[in-house]
């Protein structure tokens, strides 16, 4: 209905409008703190904006905590105060893009030293600090997960299913390489496409788990997809990597009917695994193919090489998706 | 010296360490700059439009710096009025602040560089809507703003200039270095043998290592093709070389392991033969030069040592009865692998 960036803008409207409204109903005594906390925090999904407010709070609390020791024993000597206040807005600037934790434990000592230099600063500064960056973070993550909500966990579906799609293409696409040694031009383009879509699907399924932050087992399944989605990529990568020098060999040749069979295997494989995707039970048990040993005759002459490691790569394809049932 | 190696690991060419940098001499400037006038709250602006400011000032090159300048400049002055015109109106302002928090994160759609600047200008609005202001006159706070988005426009022209060239040629470099330990650290474990467990935990992290590296010139790609058509264009191409070198050293990695774990009987002569191959490999890449001048890599003419060694290792490879053995698979794999490198490395 909208693209990201707009429903992104109406979730910031939602979150800024909501705390500025309960401020004014509840008469924060810092609102600002809770108003900066919301905008600051609303993010693309659900799932990152738990681990932004999460990670925001902590190092709310660990900064003022440390910050106030810090006031507390500088405040006579106000030149160690406000090279002390450079040194931490520096750091705070400095890990903005690098690490966002470290950058707000960085940012909340200069509030701090800030807030020290201007209108002092003790105990209760603190208190409302904390108590309006946890407000601030509430209206974010709840915003985020009602207003045009994007979730990763229910995204991760489709995400799943097109990366299986787009394994099956470039599978494809690396039989057409070996077999009619058509389409080599592309292939750093079909390499790009395919890591990117890895790390899209990466991305989504570490932000998932924040989603899922009391479901432990849910976690470490998803843990051990990222691994084996990985590993296909390997293989994948490494069979489109060969497969147009082996374009010709005696022994692709020979084994024409076998790979027809060995593609036509991965692709129902790959079929059966996206129906499962969907809720679909597995029809049958996904196929095997035949070992390397057994496609092969016992001569091993070097210039089979290639395609030795075409087919290598083409079973070790297999035997991931076999690990997916 | 583990503090550099962290900044150098996280922050390659150190952009970050010259952003934080620059803002903080913009603020200060302004601070002691305006602090002649004697009057604090002028001082408080400065600060902070300076500050905010030099967040949203990015560019190449000049002609594009001063775009970003005049854009940046122009926001923080509008918005600055805003706030001071709304701050009466608690309505009106916060319909502003709302508005804005949206118009924020839509301009994102435009491209990274949308991503942080348009929020600090928000904070920009916010902050001068809930500062009090005391006695000054709206405009000579307003020339305090100026003077903060005079010193970080200055600031930004004039020091600690930005080369996202050099950034990738630097990422090159250390992909390279870190490429040629692991290929020595592959050749070292061929001679002295290890254990296939310990070998796949070692491989893991030599291998994330270089992944990450590769994917560091990918950032910068993005943030030159928004800027240098041209340059992104030729290091796009070595950008591909790059990942297929990648690739390359994953085939042999896994060529090892295979052999490792199937304790496959390389013999001493085809040993001292893949050694040689990747040696000479790792002296190769040890030479690249690459040169954010013509944007290309130079070898030297390790190139033709390095094609000498693979050869005679196909020689060797070639006269060898390799029937019937359990894991020589993972051998013509590490072959594989072996000439791909050499491939790739050309592709630069």
């Amino acid at each position: 209905m909208f693209s990201d960036s707009t429903r992104l803008g109406f979730q910031a409207a939602v979150a800024v409008l909501l705390t500025v409204i309960l401020s004014h109903v509840f008469h924060f005594e810092r609102a600002y703190w809770a108003i900066i906390t919301a905008m600051a925090l609303v993010s693309q999904t659900f799932g990152e904006s738990i681990k932004k407010a999460v990670e925001r709070v902590l190092m709310t609390i660990v900064g003022g905590i440390l910050g106030t020791v810090l006031y507390v024993y500088f405040q006579a000597d106000p030149t160690v105060l406000f090279s002390l206040m450079l040194a931490v807005l520096f750091f705070g600037v400095y890990f903005m893009t690098i690490s966002y934790q470290t950058s707000i434990l960085f940012i909340t000592m200069f509030v701090v030293f800030l807030f020290g230099e201007l209108i002092g600063w003790d105990l209760k500064f603190l208190e409302a600090r904390i108590l309006e960056t946890i407000i601030g973070a509430t209206v974010a993550v709840l915003t985020t997960a009602v207003v045009f909500p994007m979730k990763q966990s229910e995204d991760i579906r489709d995400r799943l299913q097109h990366y299986l799609q787009l394994l099956g293409k470039n599978i494809e696409y690396a039989f057409q390489m070996a077999e009619k040694g058509e389409g080599v031009d592309q292939l750093s383009h079909y390499r790009f496409e395919l890591i990117k879509a890895y790390s899209v699907l990466r991305t989504s399924i570490k932000l998932s788990s924040y989603e899922m932050l009391f479901a432990y087992f849910s976690r470490k399944k998803l843990r051990a997809m990222v691994l084996q989605y990985g590993v296909l990529l390997h293989y994948v990568t490494s069979m489109m990597e060969v497969a147009p020098q082996v374009f010709g060999s005696e022994v692709l040749i020979q084994q024409r009917n076998n790979l027809e069979g060995m593609q036509s295997a991965m692709q129902q494989n790959l079929m059966q695994l996206e129906g499962a995707l969907q809720g679909k039970k597995l029809e049958a048990p996904l196929q095997t193919l035949p070992a390397l040993s057994e496609l092969v005759s016992d001569e091993v002459k070097a210039c089979w090489f290639d395609a030795y490691s075409f087919l290598y790569f083409t079973s070790k394809v297999n035997e991931a998706l076999l690990e997916l049932e | 010296m583990h503090l550099l190696h962290v900044i150098r690991e996280n922050d390659p060419g150190g952009f970050q360490l010259k952003n934080a940098s620059k803002l903080l001499l913009a603020v200060v400037l302004s601070m002691a700059v305006l602090s002649f006038l004697g009057n604090k709250e002028l001082v408080v602006f400065a600060a902070l439009a300076a500050g905010h400011a030099s967040i949203g000032i990015r560019g190449e090159r000049l002609k594009n710096k001063v775009v970003s300048i005049l854009i940046a400049d122009a926001a923080f002055i509008v918005l600055f009025f805003l706030a001071v015109w709304s701050k009466s109106n608690p309505v009106l302002n916060a319909v502003l602040l709302v508005g804005l928090s949206f118009f924020v994160m839509f301009v994102r759609k435009y491209g990274e560089r949308y991503t942080m600047f348009p929020l600090f200008a928000w904070v920009f609005f916010f902050l001068v809507s809930i500062l009090h202001i005391g006695s000054n006159p709206i405009l000579m706070n307003a020339m305090g703003v100026l003077g903060g988005l005079l010193m970080a426009a200055l600031v930004q022209l004039l020091v600690l200039r930005e080369d996202r060239r050099k950034l990738f040629c630097q990422n090159l470099s250390a992909y390279f270095k870190s490429y040629a330990d692991a290929l020595l650290w592959v050749a070292s474990t061929l001679k002295t043998g290890m254990p296939a467990q310990e070998y796949s935990w070692k491989m893991q992290a030599y291998k994330a290592h270089i992944v990450e590296l590769s994917l560091l010139n990918k950032g910068v790609l993005e943030t030159i093709s928004t800027v240098d058509k041209k340059a992104s264009q030729k290091l796009n191409r070595m950008h591909i070389a790059e990942v297929a070198l990648t690739k390359a050293l994953a085939i042999v990695f896994e060529g090892v392991e295979t052999m490792l774990r199937c304790d496959f009987p390389l013999d001493d002569a085809l040993k001292a033969e893949v050694i040689t191959v990747l040696r000479t490999d790792v002296r190769l890449l040890l030479a690249a030069k690459p040169s954010d001048k013509t944007l290309s890599v130079a070898f030297s003419d390790r190139l033709s040592d390095a094609d000498n060694a693979l050869s005679r290792f196909k020689d060797v490879l070639t006269g060898c009865d390799l029937a019937q053995k359990k894991g020589v698979i993972g051998l013509i794999n590490v072959s594989l692998g072996l000439r791909l490198i050499l491939k790739n490395v050309r592709a630069f």
